[in-house]
Protein backbone atom coordinates (compact mmCIF):
# COMPACT_ATOMS: atom_id res chain seq x y z
CA UNK A 1 0.00 0.00 0.00
CA UNK A 2 0.98 3.49 -0.49
CA UNK A 3 1.81 6.24 1.73
CA UNK A 4 -0.74 8.17 -0.06
CA UNK A 5 -3.19 5.27 -0.14
CA UNK A 6 -2.84 4.94 3.70
CA UNK A 7 -3.83 8.49 4.20
CA UNK A 8 -6.73 8.33 1.69
CA UNK A 9 -7.96 5.09 4.01
CA UNK A 10 -7.37 7.27 6.78
CA UNK A 11 -9.32 10.23 6.07
CA UNK A 12 -12.44 8.08 4.11
CA UNK A 13 -12.96 6.04 7.12
CA UNK A 14 -14.55 9.02 8.48
CA UNK A 15 -17.55 8.58 5.92
CA UNK A 16 -20.44 6.12 7.17
CA UNK A 17 -21.05 3.32 4.63
CA UNK A 18 -23.55 6.08 2.87
CA UNK A 19 -26.73 3.68 3.55
CA UNK A 20 -26.26 5.04 6.87
CA UNK A 21 -27.24 8.24 6.52
CA UNK A 22 -29.25 7.60 3.17
CA UNK A 23 -31.63 5.48 4.96
CA UNK A 24 -32.17 8.67 8.08
CA UNK A 25 -32.65 11.05 4.89
CA UNK A 26 -34.94 8.44 3.22
CA UNK A 27 -37.11 8.44 6.41
CA UNK A 28 -37.04 11.70 6.42
CA UNK A 29 -38.38 12.18 3.10
CA UNK A 30 -41.04 9.56 3.13
CA UNK A 31 -42.43 11.08 6.73
CA UNK A 32 -42.92 14.44 5.20
CA UNK A 33 -44.98 13.12 2.45
CA UNK A 34 -46.22 11.05 5.70
CA UNK A 35 -47.55 14.13 7.64
CA UNK A 36 -49.07 15.63 4.78
CA UNK A 37 -51.09 12.41 3.68
CA UNK A 38 -52.23 12.28 7.98
CA UNK A 39 -53.01 16.30 7.41
CA UNK A 40 -55.01 15.81 4.25
CA UNK A 41 -57.06 12.52 5.92
CA UNK A 42 -57.36 13.53 9.40
CA UNK A 43 -58.44 17.67 8.80
CA UNK A 44 -61.04 17.43 11.03
CA UNK A 45 -59.56 16.21 13.95
CA UNK A 46 -56.25 18.84 13.21
CA UNK A 47 -58.03 22.11 13.63
CA UNK A 48 -60.11 21.03 16.73
CA UNK A 49 -56.75 19.70 18.16
CA UNK A 50 -57.02 20.26 22.05
CA UNK A 51 -54.02 18.00 23.15
CA UNK A 52 -54.62 14.24 23.93
CA UNK A 53 -54.14 10.97 21.97
CA UNK A 54 -55.02 12.39 18.29
CA UNK A 55 -54.10 11.99 14.80
CA UNK A 56 -52.71 15.73 15.40
CA UNK A 57 -50.22 14.15 17.90
CA UNK A 58 -49.57 11.46 15.41
CA UNK A 59 -49.17 13.76 12.45
CA UNK A 60 -46.69 15.99 14.98
CA UNK A 61 -44.52 13.36 16.15
CA UNK A 62 -44.38 12.36 12.11
CA UNK A 63 -43.08 15.40 11.42
CA UNK A 64 -40.73 16.22 14.73
CA UNK A 65 -39.26 12.30 14.93
CA UNK A 66 -39.80 10.83 11.35
CA UNK A 67 -38.51 14.01 9.38
CA UNK A 68 -36.68 16.36 11.75
CA UNK A 69 -35.18 13.90 14.30
CA UNK A 70 -34.10 11.35 11.39
CA UNK A 71 -32.65 14.40 9.47
CA UNK A 72 -30.61 15.50 12.52
CA UNK A 73 -29.49 12.13 13.34
CA UNK A 74 -28.40 11.23 9.83
CA UNK A 75 -26.72 14.34 9.53
CA UNK A 76 -24.74 14.43 12.92
CA UNK A 77 -24.10 10.61 12.22
CA UNK A 78 -22.22 11.69 8.75
CA UNK A 79 -21.35 15.55 9.44
CA UNK A 80 -19.74 15.31 12.51
CA UNK A 81 -17.14 13.07 12.41
CA UNK A 82 -16.28 14.40 8.91
CA UNK A 83 -15.78 17.77 10.67
CA UNK A 84 -14.22 16.61 13.91
CA UNK A 85 -11.61 14.58 12.03
CA UNK A 86 -13.03 11.69 14.33
CA UNK A 87 -14.84 8.69 13.29
CA UNK A 88 -17.46 7.21 15.05
CA UNK A 89 -16.23 4.25 16.89
CA UNK A 90 -18.56 1.69 14.88
CA UNK A 91 -21.21 1.74 12.99
CA UNK A 92 -24.09 -0.40 13.76
CA UNK A 93 -25.27 1.46 16.21
CA UNK A 94 -26.10 3.92 13.33
CA UNK A 95 -27.90 1.30 12.07
CA UNK A 96 -29.77 -0.12 15.47
CA UNK A 97 -30.83 3.46 16.01
CA UNK A 98 -32.51 4.01 12.44
CA UNK A 99 -34.08 0.36 13.41
CA UNK A 100 -35.50 1.54 16.65
CA UNK A 101 -36.40 4.85 15.61
CA UNK A 102 -38.24 3.41 12.95
CA UNK A 103 -39.75 0.74 14.86
CA UNK A 104 -40.79 3.13 17.93
CA UNK A 105 -42.27 5.41 15.65
CA UNK A 106 -44.12 2.99 13.76
CA UNK A 107 -45.32 1.92 17.23
CA UNK A 108 -46.27 5.55 18.01
CA UNK A 109 -48.27 6.19 15.39
CA UNK A 110 -50.29 2.86 15.13
CA UNK A 111 -51.07 3.58 18.88
CA UNK A 112 -52.22 7.09 18.73
CA UNK A 113 -54.06 6.37 15.34
CA UNK A 114 -55.41 3.01 16.44
CA UNK A 115 -56.02 4.22 20.03
CA UNK A 116 -53.92 1.28 21.10
CA UNK A 117 -52.54 2.64 24.34
CA UNK A 118 -49.64 -0.18 24.93
CA UNK A 119 -48.50 -0.01 21.64
CA UNK A 120 -48.36 3.68 21.50
CA UNK A 121 -46.79 3.33 25.24
CA UNK A 122 -44.05 0.92 23.02
CA UNK A 123 -43.63 3.02 21.04
CA UNK A 124 -42.52 6.08 22.72
CA UNK A 125 -40.48 3.81 24.73
CA UNK A 126 -38.45 2.47 21.66
CA UNK A 127 -38.13 6.12 20.92
CA UNK A 128 -36.74 6.97 23.61
CA UNK A 129 -34.07 4.27 23.59
CA UNK A 130 -33.12 5.14 19.95
CA UNK A 131 -32.59 8.70 20.81
CA UNK A 132 -30.49 7.90 24.04
CA UNK A 133 -28.33 5.58 21.95
CA UNK A 134 -27.87 8.51 19.64
CA UNK A 135 -26.84 10.52 22.38
CA UNK A 136 -24.48 8.56 23.85
CA UNK A 137 -23.15 7.64 20.02
CA UNK A 138 -22.68 11.30 19.27
CA UNK A 139 -21.35 12.42 22.72
CA UNK A 140 -17.79 11.04 22.69
CA UNK A 141 -17.56 12.89 19.16
CA UNK A 142 -18.10 16.24 20.39
CA UNK A 143 -15.67 15.73 23.44
CA UNK A 144 -12.72 16.06 21.04
CA UNK A 145 -10.69 19.57 21.09
CA UNK A 146 -9.70 21.72 18.32
CA UNK A 147 -11.95 22.44 15.23
CA UNK A 148 -15.48 23.03 15.29
CA UNK A 149 -16.07 24.20 18.84
CA UNK A 150 -18.90 26.06 18.50
CA UNK A 151 -20.98 23.74 16.51
CA UNK A 152 -20.03 21.00 19.19
CA UNK A 153 -20.91 23.19 21.72
CA UNK A 154 -24.65 23.93 19.95
CA UNK A 155 -24.67 19.97 19.39
CA UNK A 156 -23.78 19.45 23.15
CA UNK A 157 -26.81 21.61 24.38
CA UNK A 158 -29.05 20.31 22.22
CA UNK A 159 -28.00 16.17 23.34
CA UNK A 160 -28.85 17.47 27.04
CA UNK A 161 -32.37 18.77 25.41
CA UNK A 162 -32.48 15.81 23.97
CA UNK A 163 -31.74 13.20 26.58
CA UNK A 164 -34.41 15.52 28.71
CA UNK A 165 -36.74 15.63 25.68
CA UNK A 166 -37.00 11.46 25.65
CA UNK A 167 -37.21 11.31 29.10
CA UNK A 168 -40.43 13.87 28.96
CA UNK A 169 -41.63 12.05 26.31
CA UNK A 170 -41.28 8.65 27.48
CA UNK A 171 -43.26 10.39 30.75
CA UNK A 172 -45.92 11.41 29.07
CA UNK A 173 -46.38 8.35 26.72
CA UNK A 174 -46.83 6.32 30.29
CA UNK A 175 -49.00 9.02 32.02
CA UNK A 176 -51.91 8.23 29.29
CA UNK A 177 -51.81 4.67 31.48
CA UNK A 178 -50.31 5.20 35.00
CA UNK A 179 -51.72 8.86 35.35
CA UNK A 180 -48.73 10.08 37.37
CA UNK A 181 -48.24 13.42 36.15
CA UNK A 182 -49.73 16.22 37.97
CA UNK A 183 -50.64 18.20 34.90
CA UNK A 184 -50.19 16.46 31.21
CA UNK A 185 -50.91 19.95 29.50
CA UNK A 186 -48.09 22.14 31.53
CA UNK A 187 -45.32 18.77 30.87
CA UNK A 188 -46.35 18.36 27.24
CA UNK A 189 -45.44 21.85 26.50
CA UNK A 190 -41.82 21.51 28.76
CA UNK A 191 -41.37 18.39 26.11
CA UNK A 192 -42.25 20.75 23.14
CA UNK A 193 -40.21 23.81 24.48
CA UNK A 194 -37.10 21.19 25.01
CA UNK A 195 -37.70 19.50 21.86
CA UNK A 196 -38.52 22.20 19.29
CA UNK A 197 -36.12 24.91 20.66
CA UNK A 198 -33.62 22.45 22.55
CA UNK A 199 -32.71 19.29 20.83
CA UNK A 200 -33.67 20.39 16.99
CA UNK A 201 -33.82 23.99 17.68
CA UNK A 202 -30.02 24.10 19.22
CA UNK A 203 -28.89 21.47 16.38
CA UNK A 204 -30.11 23.69 13.77
CA UNK A 205 -28.29 26.70 14.77
CA UNK A 206 -25.21 24.80 15.07
CA UNK A 207 -25.31 23.16 11.91
CA UNK A 208 -25.79 26.44 10.78
CA UNK A 209 -22.32 27.47 12.01
CA UNK A 210 -20.73 24.52 9.75
CA UNK A 211 -23.32 24.47 6.84
CA UNK A 212 -24.21 27.96 5.52
CA UNK A 213 -20.46 29.10 5.20
CA UNK A 214 -19.78 25.90 3.98
CA UNK A 215 -22.63 26.01 0.79
CA UNK A 216 -21.90 30.37 0.51
CA UNK A 217 -17.98 29.50 0.84
CA UNK A 218 -17.69 32.00 3.26
CA UNK A 219 -15.41 31.95 6.83
CA UNK A 220 -16.67 30.11 9.99
CA UNK A 221 -18.70 33.14 11.66
CA UNK A 222 -17.21 34.78 15.08
CA UNK A 223 -17.13 32.46 17.91
CA UNK A 224 -17.85 34.76 20.90
CA UNK A 225 -21.56 35.94 19.50
CA UNK A 226 -21.76 32.51 18.75
CA UNK A 227 -21.20 31.26 22.35
CA UNK A 228 -23.43 34.63 23.34
CA UNK A 229 -26.26 33.12 21.74
CA UNK A 230 -25.99 30.06 22.88
CA UNK A 231 -25.84 30.74 26.47
CA UNK A 232 -29.61 33.51 25.62
CA UNK A 233 -30.85 30.68 24.22
CA UNK A 234 -30.39 27.98 26.59
CA UNK A 235 -31.28 30.40 29.16
CA UNK A 236 -34.40 31.05 27.42
CA UNK A 237 -34.72 27.42 26.90
CA UNK A 238 -34.60 26.85 30.88
CA UNK A 239 -36.85 29.51 31.41
CA UNK A 240 -39.50 28.27 28.97
CA UNK A 241 -38.93 24.39 30.68
CA UNK A 242 -39.25 25.85 34.03
CA UNK A 243 -42.51 28.53 33.04
CA UNK A 244 -44.16 25.58 31.16
CA UNK A 245 -43.78 23.17 34.66
CA UNK A 246 -44.83 25.58 37.03
CA UNK A 247 -47.19 27.45 35.05
CA UNK A 248 -45.76 30.74 35.41
CA UNK A 249 -46.48 33.55 32.54
CA UNK A 250 -43.69 35.47 33.69
CA UNK A 251 -41.02 32.72 32.68
CA UNK A 252 -42.50 31.98 29.23
CA UNK A 253 -42.34 35.44 28.60
CA UNK A 254 -38.97 36.09 29.60
CA UNK A 255 -38.03 32.58 27.45
CA UNK A 256 -39.64 33.86 24.73
CA UNK A 257 -37.77 37.37 24.98
CA UNK A 258 -34.55 35.27 25.41
CA UNK A 259 -35.11 33.47 22.23
CA UNK A 260 -35.59 36.55 20.31
CA UNK A 261 -32.11 38.00 21.06
CA UNK A 262 -30.49 34.99 20.88
CA UNK A 263 -32.04 34.70 17.41
CA UNK A 264 -31.21 38.21 16.83
CA UNK A 265 -27.71 37.12 17.51
CA UNK A 266 -27.87 34.23 15.34
CA UNK A 267 -28.82 35.84 11.88
CA UNK A 268 -26.80 38.66 12.26
CA UNK A 269 -23.94 35.83 11.76
CA UNK A 270 -25.84 33.96 9.52
CA UNK A 271 -26.53 37.48 7.38
CA UNK A 272 -22.23 38.18 7.78
CA UNK A 273 -21.47 34.78 6.25
CA UNK A 274 -24.15 35.36 3.18
CA UNK A 275 -22.90 39.22 2.67
CA UNK A 276 -18.92 37.73 2.95
CA UNK A 277 -19.29 34.07 0.82
CA UNK A 278 -17.72 34.13 -2.73
CA UNK A 279 -20.82 32.28 -3.64
CA UNK A 280 -23.90 34.48 -3.75
CA UNK A 281 -26.24 32.73 -5.81
CA UNK A 282 -27.68 29.94 -3.17
CA UNK A 283 -30.93 29.21 -5.40
CA UNK A 284 -34.20 27.69 -3.72
CA UNK A 285 -32.49 26.24 -0.88
CA UNK A 286 -32.11 29.37 0.69
CA UNK A 287 -35.44 30.77 0.31
CA UNK A 288 -36.69 27.92 2.21
CA UNK A 289 -33.95 28.28 4.61
CA UNK A 290 -34.19 32.16 4.62
CA UNK A 291 -38.16 31.61 4.91
CA UNK A 292 -37.12 29.73 8.15
CA UNK A 293 -35.14 32.53 9.77
CA UNK A 294 -38.61 34.63 9.62
CA UNK A 295 -41.01 31.90 11.52
CA UNK A 296 -38.40 31.34 14.11
CA UNK A 297 -38.68 34.70 15.55
CA UNK A 298 -42.37 34.83 14.94
CA UNK A 299 -42.78 31.54 16.51
CA UNK A 300 -41.34 33.06 19.72
CA UNK A 301 -43.10 35.82 19.11
CA UNK A 302 -46.18 33.84 18.98
CA UNK A 303 -45.32 31.82 21.98
CA UNK A 304 -44.82 34.95 23.77
CA UNK A 305 -48.39 36.58 23.14
CA UNK A 306 -49.87 33.27 24.09
CA UNK A 307 -48.01 32.86 27.06
CA UNK A 308 -49.74 36.76 28.00
CA UNK A 309 -53.23 35.88 26.57
CA UNK A 310 -53.13 38.30 24.16
CA UNK A 311 -52.94 35.84 20.66
CA UNK A 312 -56.82 34.24 21.20
CA UNK A 313 -57.39 31.14 21.49
CA UNK A 314 -56.57 29.71 18.33
CA UNK A 315 -52.90 31.00 19.13
CA UNK A 316 -51.82 27.84 20.25
CA UNK A 317 -51.81 26.07 16.63
CA UNK A 318 -50.69 29.00 15.34
CA UNK A 319 -47.42 28.65 17.37
CA UNK A 320 -46.88 25.25 16.90
CA UNK A 321 -47.22 25.83 12.84
CA UNK A 322 -44.71 28.34 12.95
CA UNK A 323 -41.91 26.52 15.23
CA UNK A 324 -42.61 23.18 13.48
CA UNK A 325 -43.59 23.48 10.24
CA UNK A 326 -42.08 27.42 9.49
CA UNK A 327 -38.53 27.08 10.77
CA UNK A 328 -37.65 23.66 11.70
CA UNK A 329 -39.52 21.94 8.24
CA UNK A 330 -38.23 24.74 6.24
CA UNK A 331 -35.16 25.01 7.54
CA UNK A 332 -34.44 20.91 7.38
CA UNK A 333 -36.02 20.50 3.46
CA UNK A 334 -33.91 23.39 2.63
CA UNK A 335 -30.16 22.35 3.85
CA UNK A 336 -31.12 18.67 3.01
CA UNK A 337 -31.85 19.52 -0.59
CA UNK A 338 -28.21 20.50 -0.55
CA UNK A 339 -26.71 17.80 2.13
CA UNK A 340 -28.11 14.99 0.24
CA UNK A 341 -26.18 16.05 -3.12
CA UNK A 342 -23.03 17.06 -1.16
CA UNK A 343 -23.52 13.27 0.63
CA UNK A 344 -23.23 11.37 -2.55
CA UNK A 345 -20.62 13.65 -4.21
CA UNK A 346 -18.43 12.97 -1.15
CA UNK A 347 -19.12 9.53 -1.73
CA UNK A 348 -18.48 9.14 -5.07
CA UNK A 349 -15.23 11.31 -4.88
CA UNK A 350 -14.25 8.92 -1.82
CA UNK A 351 -14.88 6.31 -4.28
CA UNK A 352 -12.69 7.62 -7.17
CA UNK A 353 -15.96 7.83 -9.30
CA UNK A 354 -16.22 9.97 -12.04
CA UNK A 355 -16.52 13.79 -10.61
CA UNK A 356 -20.17 14.70 -9.30
CA UNK A 357 -22.20 17.42 -8.55
CA UNK A 358 -22.28 19.71 -5.14
CA UNK A 359 -25.21 21.53 -6.03
CA UNK A 360 -28.98 20.37 -6.29
CA UNK A 361 -30.40 19.48 -9.27
CA UNK A 362 -33.81 18.92 -10.60
CA UNK A 363 -35.04 21.92 -10.21
CA UNK A 364 -38.16 21.83 -11.00
CA UNK A 365 -38.98 19.11 -8.68
CA UNK A 366 -37.56 21.26 -5.71
CA UNK A 367 -39.32 24.50 -7.42
CA UNK A 368 -42.63 22.51 -7.00
CA UNK A 369 -42.10 21.63 -3.48
CA UNK A 370 -40.97 24.98 -2.01
CA UNK A 371 -43.93 26.92 -3.94
CA UNK A 372 -46.41 23.81 -2.59
CA UNK A 373 -44.19 23.93 1.51
CA UNK A 374 -45.38 27.47 1.39
CA UNK A 375 -48.88 27.31 -0.11
CA UNK A 376 -49.47 24.30 2.48
CA UNK A 377 -48.02 26.19 5.29
CA UNK A 378 -50.59 29.10 4.67
CA UNK A 379 -53.24 27.06 4.47
CA UNK A 380 -52.26 25.82 7.51
CA UNK A 381 -52.20 28.64 9.12
CA UNK A 382 -55.54 29.76 7.70
CA UNK A 383 -57.03 26.54 9.01
CA UNK A 384 -55.65 27.28 12.65
CA UNK A 385 -56.62 31.09 12.87
CA UNK A 386 -60.03 30.01 11.56
CA UNK A 387 -60.66 26.71 12.58
CA UNK A 388 -62.14 25.78 8.97
CA UNK A 389 -60.95 22.35 8.03
CA UNK A 390 -60.96 22.56 4.35
CA UNK A 391 -58.10 24.70 4.50
CA UNK A 392 -56.20 21.92 6.33
CA UNK A 393 -57.69 19.51 4.05
CA UNK A 394 -56.02 21.71 0.98
CA UNK A 395 -52.83 22.02 2.75
CA UNK A 396 -52.48 18.22 3.26
CA UNK A 397 -53.41 18.26 -0.68
CA UNK A 398 -51.17 20.57 -1.94
CA UNK A 399 -48.67 19.95 0.86
CA UNK A 400 -48.14 15.99 -0.04
CA UNK A 401 -47.76 17.10 -4.02
CA UNK A 402 -44.53 19.06 -2.83
CA UNK A 403 -43.36 16.37 -0.24
CA UNK A 404 -44.08 13.72 -3.56
CA UNK A 405 -41.71 16.21 -5.59
CA UNK A 406 -39.49 16.31 -2.90
CA UNK A 407 -39.03 12.26 -2.77
CA UNK A 408 -38.29 12.28 -6.15
CA UNK A 409 -35.84 14.69 -6.29
CA UNK A 410 -33.87 12.62 -3.30
CA UNK A 411 -34.34 9.19 -5.79
CA UNK A 412 -32.88 10.89 -8.68
CA UNK A 413 -30.27 12.36 -6.38
CA UNK A 414 -29.35 8.51 -5.12
CA UNK A 415 -30.05 7.36 -8.73
CA UNK A 416 -26.10 8.12 -8.48
CA UNK A 417 -25.06 6.35 -6.34
CA UNK A 418 -27.08 3.12 -7.75
CA UNK A 419 -25.09 4.06 -11.06
CA UNK A 420 -21.61 3.92 -9.73
CA UNK A 421 -22.33 2.43 -6.17
CA UNK A 422 -19.10 2.92 -3.67
CA UNK A 423 -18.25 0.19 -1.88
CA UNK A 424 -20.02 -0.49 1.49
CA UNK A 425 -17.40 -0.65 4.56
CA UNK B 1 4.36 35.99 2.60
CA UNK B 2 2.29 35.26 5.90
CA UNK B 3 2.81 32.20 7.99
CA UNK B 4 0.50 29.99 6.67
CA UNK B 5 2.24 30.83 2.81
CA UNK B 6 5.43 30.47 1.91
CA UNK B 7 7.46 29.55 -1.54
CA UNK B 8 10.03 26.93 -1.69
CA UNK B 9 11.79 25.17 -4.59
CA UNK B 10 8.96 22.49 -5.42
CA UNK B 11 6.51 25.95 -5.31
CA UNK B 12 4.20 27.94 -3.03
CA UNK B 13 2.53 26.36 -0.15
CA UNK B 14 -0.09 26.97 1.47
CA UNK B 15 -1.11 26.10 5.13
CA UNK B 16 -4.61 25.76 6.01
CA UNK B 17 -3.84 23.13 8.88
CA UNK B 18 -5.91 24.12 12.15
CA UNK B 19 -8.85 26.16 10.43
CA UNK B 20 -12.30 25.32 11.35
CA UNK B 21 -14.70 23.52 8.61
CA UNK B 22 -15.08 25.24 6.02
CA UNK B 23 -12.43 27.56 5.92
CA UNK B 24 -9.54 25.50 4.46
CA UNK B 25 -12.07 25.42 1.19
CA UNK B 26 -12.35 28.71 1.54
CA UNK B 27 -8.50 29.62 1.62
CA UNK B 28 -7.60 27.42 -1.47
CA UNK B 29 -10.71 28.56 -3.56
CA UNK B 30 -9.62 32.05 -2.84
CA UNK B 31 -6.26 31.97 -3.31
CA UNK B 32 -7.50 30.30 -7.04
CA UNK B 33 -10.02 32.97 -7.48
CA UNK B 34 -7.84 35.41 -6.76
CA UNK B 35 -4.81 34.12 -8.82
CA UNK B 36 -2.58 34.28 -6.13
CA UNK B 37 -2.26 30.69 -6.27
CA UNK B 38 -0.50 30.47 -10.25
CA UNK B 39 -0.38 27.43 -11.86
CA UNK B 40 0.34 25.32 -9.26
CA UNK B 41 0.88 25.01 -5.44
CA UNK B 42 0.62 23.16 -2.78
CA UNK B 43 -1.51 22.33 0.27
CA UNK B 44 -0.96 21.33 3.56
CA UNK B 45 -4.59 20.36 5.50
CA UNK B 46 -5.60 18.27 7.96
CA UNK B 47 -7.99 15.56 6.29
CA UNK B 48 -8.58 14.91 2.55
CA UNK B 49 -10.84 17.47 1.71
CA UNK B 50 -13.46 15.22 -0.19
CA UNK B 51 -16.29 18.46 -0.45
CA UNK B 52 -13.41 20.03 -2.35
CA UNK B 53 -12.33 18.16 -5.68
CA UNK B 54 -15.43 19.33 -7.74
CA UNK B 55 -15.18 23.11 -7.01
CA UNK B 56 -11.39 22.32 -8.12
CA UNK B 57 -12.83 20.50 -11.24
CA UNK B 58 -15.26 23.31 -11.90
CA UNK B 59 -12.32 25.74 -11.79
CA UNK B 60 -10.10 23.36 -14.09
CA UNK B 61 -7.61 22.18 -11.78
CA UNK B 62 -6.66 18.78 -10.59
CA UNK B 63 -5.23 17.12 -7.22
CA UNK B 64 -2.61 14.69 -6.31
CA UNK B 65 -2.62 13.48 -3.02
CA UNK B 66 0.71 13.29 -1.67
CA UNK B 67 0.80 12.24 1.69
CA UNK B 68 1.86 13.73 4.94
CA UNK B 69 4.74 15.25 6.29
CA UNK B 70 4.64 13.43 9.47
CA UNK B 71 2.70 11.49 12.20
CA UNK B 72 -0.64 13.99 13.12
CA UNK B 73 0.92 16.81 10.52
CA UNK B 74 -2.48 16.26 8.11
CA UNK B 75 -2.48 15.38 4.35
CA UNK B 76 -0.54 17.22 1.53
CA UNK B 77 -2.03 17.86 -1.92
CA UNK B 78 -0.28 18.64 -4.96
CA UNK B 79 -3.03 21.08 -6.86
CA UNK B 80 -2.51 22.52 -10.16
CA UNK B 81 -4.53 23.96 -13.25
CA UNK B 82 -5.08 22.30 -16.23
CA UNK B 83 -7.70 24.21 -18.44
CA UNK B 84 -11.35 24.21 -18.39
Amino acid sequence: MTLAAGFLRGATSRLLPVSVPLRFFALAVLSQLGLWLTVFIYAEALTAFRGGLSPALGALHILTVGMLASTVIGASLQILPVATGKALPAVWPARLIFWLLLAGLGGFLGGVLGFRLLLFMAGGAALGLALLLFAMLIAANLWRPGAQRVAAAYAGAGLMALLATAALGVALALDFELGWIPSHARTALAHLVLGGYGFMGLTALGFSHVLVPMFALSKAPAARPAYLALAVALAGIVSGVAGALVDSTALLVAAAACGLVAVAVHLRLMRHSLQTGMRKRLGLSFVLVRGAWVALPLSLLTGGLVAVGWAGQRAGLLFGILLFGGWLQSFVTGTLQRILPMLVSMHMVAARKRKTWLEPHADRLLLVHAVAHGLALAALLIAALTGWSGAARAAGLVGSLGALAFVAFSADTAAGLLQNPPREG
Amino acid sequence: MSERRWQAADGLHLDVRGLPCPEPMVEILGAIDRGDAGQAFIVHIDQEPLMLYPKLEERGWTHELLGSAGSGAGVRLSLRYSGV
